[in-house]
C-alpha cells in the first residue's frame, strides 16, 4: 500500500498546531524549544531595527511574554515564524518610535558600544560574530546610517529581507502586505543605498 | 540618485529580485539572457550583489547573546509572569453628579420649566 507524502507545508502548520497545544497544557520543556527555535533569529531581527543588543533583548523578552500569553490566539494560517516575527517587529518598532520621540536620540543616548554594555551580561562564551570582522567599522557604521534614514517602509523590508531565511512571501506576511509591494521596497531602498555608498566609494 | 524610466525601473526592480532568487522561473530564464549579451546590465546585477552582502553583513549584530542563558531567561520570566497574582480589577471611576448626562438633562427641563411658568405668571395665563 503506498503512502502519499504529506505537503511539506501542511506537515509543518500540522506542527506547530500541535506544539501549541501542548503549551497551551502547560508543557514547559515544549515552550522552552519553541523559544530556542526562534530566539536567535527573533533577536537579530529586533536588533537590526533597534542597533542595540540590550534593547533587542528586552524586546525579545517583552514578546516572548506577549507570544506565551496569546498562544491561544494562533490560528496556524500563517507559520508560528511568521507569527513570532510579527510580535517582535511590532515590539521593536514600538521601541525605536518611543526612542525617537524622546531625548535619546537628539543626545545620541541610544548608540550605546555593544562592547561595552553587553559584554558584562553575557558570558565569555558569546563571540564576535564572522560578519563583523569582515567590513571595516568605518563602512558598517556608515550602512547602518543609511539604512536608519529610510523611510520606515522601506527599512522595514530591506531589514527582513537581510535574513536568507526569510522569502519575499513570509516578509509579506510578517508586514501585512502584499507581495509586489514587499519587492517595490526592497528594490527602492537598494537604490538609495547604491547611490549613496557609491557616490561615497564605499562600494 | 538618477530618475529611471518604469522600463529601466522595471529591469533594475527584477535585477534586485533576481539576487534574492525570488524572480518566478521564466522572468529568470529570461533575465539570465539579457545578462549574456549585456554587459552592463551584468555590471548593475554585481553592484546589487555587493550591495546584498554589504548590507547582510554590516546590519548583523556584533555579538549574539548566550544561546542557553538567554533562552533560560526568557523561560524565567514567562513563567515569572505566568505565576504573578491576578491585579484587581480596576475600581470604576463614578463621575461627579454635575457630569452625568441623565442629571443635566434633568437640570435643563426643571431650568426650562421654571421659565416657563414665571413667563405663563407674566401673562397671567396661571
Amino acid at each position: 500500500m503506498s503512502v502519499t507524502p504529506q505537503d511539506p507545508l501542511q506537515a509543518s502548520r500540522d506542527q506547530d498546531r500541535r506544539r501549541v497545544r501542548l503549551i497551551l497544557g502547560g508543557d514547559v520543556a515544549e515552550f522552552r524549544a519553541l523559544v530556542n527555535e526562534h530566539y536567535p533569529l527573533a533577536h537579530e531581527v529586533a536588533f537590526r531595527i533597534l542597533g542595540d543588543p540590550q534593547d533587542a533583548e528586552e524586546v525579545v523578552q517583552d514578546a516572548f511574554v506577549k507570544i506565551h500569553q496569546a498562544l491561544d490566539t494562533f490560528r496556524g494560517e500563517a507559520s508560528l515564524r511568521t507569527w513570532i516575527l510579527r510580535i517582535v517587529m511590532r515590539l521593536s518598532l514600538n521601541r525605536r518610535r518611543d526612542r525617537a520621540r524622546g531625548s535619546w536620540r537628539r543626545l545620541g543616548l541610544h548608540r550605546r558600544e555593544p562592547a561595552a554594555e553587553f559584554l558584562p551580561e553575557v558570558p565569555a562564551s558569546a563571540t564576535e560574530t564572522p560578519e563583523a570582522r569582515y567590513l571595516s567599522e568605518e563602512t558598517r557604521r556608515r550602512v547602518r546610517e543609511l539604512v536608519d534614514q529610510l523611510p520606515d517602509s522601506l527599512r522595514e523590508a530591506l531589514i527582513l529581507n537581510s535574513f536568507q531565511e526569510l522569502s519575499y512571501g513570509e516578509i509579506a506576511r510578517i508586514l501585512g502586505v502584499p507581495l509586489g509591494t514587499v519587492s517595490s521596497r526592497i528594490f527602492s531602498a537598494r537604490r538609495k543605498l547604491l547611490s549613496a555608498l557609491e557616490q561615497q566609494e564605499l562600494l | 540618485m538618477s530618475f529611471l524610466s518604469p522600463t529601466q525601473r522595471s529591469l533594475e526592480e527584477a535585477l534586485s529580485a533576481y539576487v534574492d532568487g525570488e524572480l518566478d522561473p521564466d522572468a529568470a530564464a529570461t533575465l539570465g539572457e539579457r545578462l549574456v549579451f549585456q554587459p552592463e546590465l551584468h555590471q548593475r546585477l554585481h553592484a546589487y550583489e555587493r550591495l546584498d552582502l554589504v548590507t547582510r553583513t554590516a546590519l548583523a549584530a556584533d555579538q549574539r547573546p548566550d544561546p542557553a542563558k538567554a533562552v533560560e531567561a526568557v523561560v524565567q520570566r514567562v513563567q515569572a509572569v505566568a505565576a504573578a497574582p491576578g491585579r484587581p480589577a480596576p475600581r470604576p471611576v463614578r463621575r461627579p453628579l454635575y457630569r452625568r448626562p441623565v442629571f443635566l438633562a434633568s437640570l435643563g427641563l426643571v431650568v426650562t420649566a421654571g421659565i416657563t411658568l414665571v413667563e405663563l405668571r407674566r401673562r397671567r395665563l396661571v
